[in-house]
């Protein structure tokens, strides 16, 4: 199976279980837990499932395509229900044995895992699902987003692609993935992760990205004062990946480090709240009748 | 025997985190049956069960009902139950209607406040059935864990969602709902082998089904299982686990339902790791039992994984692959590190904060090492062990910019160690950047040797009067630098490496390194904060309060002298002789209390029991100085137990407040004299007596 014939198989798989598929979201994100088809829309009452892949900018990853398991950016295959079907486990362990994994030859195991979004003020409790001794996924109840107790609370999939590619197809490199039958990932990606890691490392201007930070942040204040929710909630991501760029380029000491963290999860903290307050004045809409 | 079935309750979830399972087990057992013995409910032995996906009670002979039980209640007293005719008052037939009773079942007794009326009623006992859904509810919702979470609509707390409850009673199910699932027969099997459920007839069957659906649900048949085929495997191929895997036997027993030992390989070259590295990979983050030699002791380029499905090739690559990843990334880490002397990394420091108020880590090293040479001459350390501590002082914090650091932070000192062997470095010098973060916490070992200890007692100062300096010493529960902690070690450094030194004079060196224009103030919070902690430490090592402030009197300048003293001090005080000793030697104390020193003269010595008091302190006081001098405090105390006749003699027959003042003011001088004597080892004032 291919790179991309496993995105569309999960596609698929989650399409037909009566997930709602979107796209990856336009800004620079951690990971699929940014996107605010999980972030946003895992607040307040309203079900929700959904799945899409979300490529995942984490700097201080980067390697210059040198490093056969670490990327600057790499994808995930997200999922996120709410509430969770109490037959989630076997749902999960069927979209990868559908993949052609054979639970009899491969040991798979939930290893818990406590997981913790510093800077979006959220919490979960679940595992680290692991197929032979490696973690192909990250599985985790939500308890808090953006500070607040969610209820009632989603079950979040986290799904690296890479790593079930790897596995799949018995490479020891990332580059050597079979993207599609001619080309590889290292075809694809790998001078993206040169650039970037050159860039996140060594050339990104610390005085700037400072500065876009602030900008970033007095803007959240402008959005919401107007009752912009997913505006605002835009510029807590770009707030968050220029935290990114800072940390990688070694411009922040321990404690500094902490300072931004802090700051980034006010301001989610703070845009969690108005999406809230904001779906309540539209009466919640994605409640059905009578299930409030 | 009473009419009885066996019972079964099996709770499914979802994979429980390893570390619960063995207390969730004990506390599901202890708090279920606790349920059935308040309930009066007899039963007969109970076996317990738990894998990563269940916990399970097998109960035999379980009463089918309560067992009957008579009931009384105290009503009115006599007087107030009967009118003088010994006709029924009203507050009688209130509370016979109260109670429900007829008058017949009321008799009168007598009590220690006079008679009254109680109410005798039996009560039959129920079915257990009906009783035994709210012991199983409070069972479950007594079961506490260190972390627990929301998964369902009523927001019913556990460690993971609870899947499924199998609750026979005999062959019948015991309805009941907890957390909205309802009870039943069926059960699961492992998640591989048995896609269908499963229906358990009646209790007895529970083990052999599952065992049919390849669970072994029995925790310590499984943990024999693991530790016999890890055994197996060991000694077919001449190999023993290594010490840091042995943890790993409990956690795979509580991550698999069906365990298989896997015997895997890594290739032979990355034995030039440094055994750590290695070991840290495969037991930290793979659960991996790393293998040595069983001649040697030497690491094998082998480990076992203990796997939850049937062996298999393809189930051993990927065990083999996963590693391989983790170990050339450690290659790589320790080739790029090695690449840089171990010495430039010094400079590297300036660009890793320790405190943006307290400077880099370079400056922390420079203060380190000042504070450590410093150390080093007060114990008159030869030239060559303090030169050992003046490098590893100075280098002590180099391999934090390591790669292999940055991506195994616990590894901070151990790869220090490696590194500076690497450059060239003495063992002495490398052993004792290793162990100055020794202990690490309360289990840890403590450094084997000066060097280490002297930079960690270096390094642990620097930052409590840093901290200090700027603002931030711990305040009630709030110590985030770990503060207390770190004199904790810092007194149990001194006290493994036997070191006699003045804490004062090092801190007040080391709060001078921190720039501020005039430290007196923060010197004397850090020395009271240095007293308090030494008095709390001590008094966890079990000495009592007493004991320690009548021994530390001085402050806590030499805390191993602190230590010594309070430590004869307390052996002694086992003795009841010696008990009686001291509640005379705090007598004198009370007498001699703020009195100035009268003169003294033996010719004023006119009753035979103060002469004979002063002629045995006279025979006693050279060695008795002498042993003080040495610090031979036993001694001291044992030379002491020997004033016992002589001070009782004294008490019973001299009075110290003599009408005459020239006697009076000379038997005050003769015990101030004794207790001058001792007032470098022991204050005896600070004794607290019985009842006091």
């Amino acid at each position: 199976m291919t790179f991309q014939e496993i995105i569309f198989h999960l596609n698929g798989y989650w399409a037909e279980k009566g997930a709602l598929v979107v796209q990856s979201y336009d800004l620079e994100t951690g990971a699929g837990t940014f996107n605010p088809a999980t972030t946003l829309r895992a607040l307040g009452p309203e079900p929700w499932m959904v799945a899409y892949v979300e490529p995942s900018r984490r700097p201080t990853d980067g390697r210059y395509g040198e490093n056969p398991n670490r990327l600057a950016l790499h994808f995930q295959f997200q999922v996120l229900i709410k509430p969770p079907p109490e037959d989630i486990q076997d749902l999960y362990l069927q979209s990868i044995g559908t993949m052609g994994i054979d639970f009899n030859k491969h040991d798979v195991r939930f290893v818990h895992d406590d997981w913790e979004s510093p800077t979006l003020g959220a919490t979960g409790l679940g595992w680290e699902v692991w197929l032979d001794g490696m973690e192909i996924t990250q599985f985790t109840y939500f308890q808090q987003v953006g500070g607040i107790e969610v209820d009632p609370v989603s079950v979040e999939l986290t799904y690296g692609l890479e790593r079930i590619a790897m596995f799949i197809q018995q490479k020891d490199d990332v580059y050597d993935i079979m993207w599609n039958d001619n080309l590889t990932y290292g075809d694809v990606k790998q001078r993206d992760e040169f650039e970037f890691s050159t860039y996140n490392f060594e050339v990104a201007s610390v005085d700037r990205y400072m500065q876009h930070f602030s900008d970033f942040e007095s803007e959240v204040g402008l959005c919401l004062d107007k009752g912009l929710v997913l505006p605002a909630y835009d510029m807590v991501i770009k707030c968050s990946h220029a935290f990114n760029i800072l940390d990688a380029r070694g411009a922040l000491s321990v404690t500094e480090r902490t300072a931004y963290i802090g700051r980034v999860r006010n301001l989610a903290r703070r845009v969690a709240e108005a999406y809230i307050d904001s779906r309540k004045k539209l009466g919640f809409p994605l409640l059905k009748e009578g299930s409030s | 025997m009473s009419d009885t079935r066996n019972l079964l309750v099996e709770i499914g979830v979802e994979e429980l985190p390893h570390e619960f399972c063995a207390q969730a087990m004990e506390d599901f057992r202890r708090l279920f049956t606790d349920g059935l013995k308040e309930e009066r409910i007899g039963h007969g032995s109970v076996s317990e069960f738990t894998t990563p996906r269940r916990i399970a009670l097998l109960i035999e002979d379980v009463e089918k009902r309560q067992s009957d039980f008579t009931e009384e209640k105290r009503g009115p007293s006599a007087e107030r139950a009967y009118n003088p005719d010994g006709s029924p008052t009203k507050a009688l037939e209130g509370f016979l209607n109260g109670n429900r009773i007829a008058h017949d079942d009321a008799v009168l007794r007598d009590t220690k406040n006079g008679k009254y009326v109680f109410a005798v009623r039996s009560v039959k006992g129920e079915d257990t059935a009906k009783i035994l859904p709210r012991i199983l509810d409070k069972t479950i919702r007594g079961l506490k864990f260190r972390k627990t979470m929301k998964w369902e609509g009523n927001g019913f707390l556990f460690a993971r969602p609870i899947r499924w409850i199998v609750f026979l009673f005999g062959d019948r199910v015991i309805p009941c709902e907890v957390a909205g699932v309802k009870s039943g027969r069926i059960t699961y099997g492992h998640r591989t082998y048995t896609e269908q459920s499963l229906e358990i007839g009646k209790p007895a069957d529970y083990e052999e089904t599952l065992a049919g659906a390849c669970v072994v649900p029995d925790r310590e048949k499984r943990k024999e299982r693991v530790i016999g085929e890890v055994e197996k495997l060991c000694s077919a191929n001449g190999l023993a686990v290594h010490p840091y895997g042995k943890t790993l036997f409990d956690v795979t027993t509580d991550l698999t339902e069906y365990p298989h030992a896997v015997l895997c390989g890594f290739e032979e070259h990355f034995l030039q790791l440094p055994p750590e590295v290695l070991t840290s990979e495969m037991v930290e983050h793979q659960r991996y039992f790393p293998l040595v030699d069983k001649d040697s002791g030497e690491l094998a380029h082998f480990f076992i994984v203990i796997s939850n499905i049937r062996k298999n090739r393809e189930t051993r690559a990927g065990y083999e692959r996963v590693l391989r990843a983790r170990l050339e990334d450690g290659a790589f880490f320790y080739n790029e590190d090695s690449r840089h002397s171990f010495d430039s990394l010094l400079h590297k420091l300036k660009a890793v904060t320790f405190h943006e108020k307290l400077g880099s880590m370079y400056e922390k090293a420079g203060r380190v090492e000042r504070i450590s040479l410093e150390l080093g001459s007060m114990l008159s350390l030869g030239e060559d062990v303090r030169s050992a501590v003046g490098s590893a002082a100075r280098l002590c914090k180099n391999d934090l910019t390591t790669l292999m650091v940055g991506e195994f932070p616990h590894l901070q000192g151990v790869m220090g160690y490696y590194y500076a062997l690497r450059a060239g470095l003495s063992e002495e010098t490398a052993l004792g950047i290793r162990e100055h973060y020794q202990p690490r916490s309360a289990q840890d070992a403590l450094p084997s040797g000066n060097v280490g200890g002297i930079v960690g007692i270096a390094d642990r100062l620097d930052t409590i009067t840093g901290m200090f300096a700027i603002g931030l010493k711990p305040k009630g529960s709030k110590d985030p630098f770990a503060l207390r902690r770190q004199v904790l070690a810092i007194i149990r450094i001194i006290i493994h490496l036997e070191l006699h030194f003045s804490m004062k004079a090092l801190i007040g060196l080391s709060t001078g390194l921190h720039g501020m224009q005039d430290p007196r103030d923060i010197v004397r919070d850090i020395e009271e904060f240095f007293l308090n902690r030494t008095r709390t430490i001590f008094g966890e090592m079990g000495f009592a309060y007493d004991e320690i402030d009548a021994s530390m009197a001085g402050g806590p300048d030499d805390i191993f002298d602190a230590y010594r003293r309070v430590h004869a001090l307390h052996e002694y005080r086992n003795n009841a002789d010696f008990q009686d000793l001291l509640i005379s030697f705090k007598r004198m104390t009370n007498i001699v209390v703020d009195g100035k020193k009268p003169d003294f003269s033996d010719k004023l010595l006119n009753e035979p029991e103060e002469r004979a008091l002063f002629d045995h302190f006279t025979e006693k006081r050279e060695v008795l100085v002498q042993s003080i001098g040495e610090k031979r405090y036993p001694d001291v105390y044992k030379i002491l137990s020997t004033f016992k006749p002589f001070v009782d003699d004294f008490f019973d027959n001299v009075l110290v407040m003599d009408e005459n003042p020239a006697l009076r003011g000379n038997r005050i001088a003769l015990l101030t004299s004794i207790i001058a004597v001792f007032a470098d080892v022991i204050d005896f004032s600070r004794i607290v007596l019985p009842g006091e």
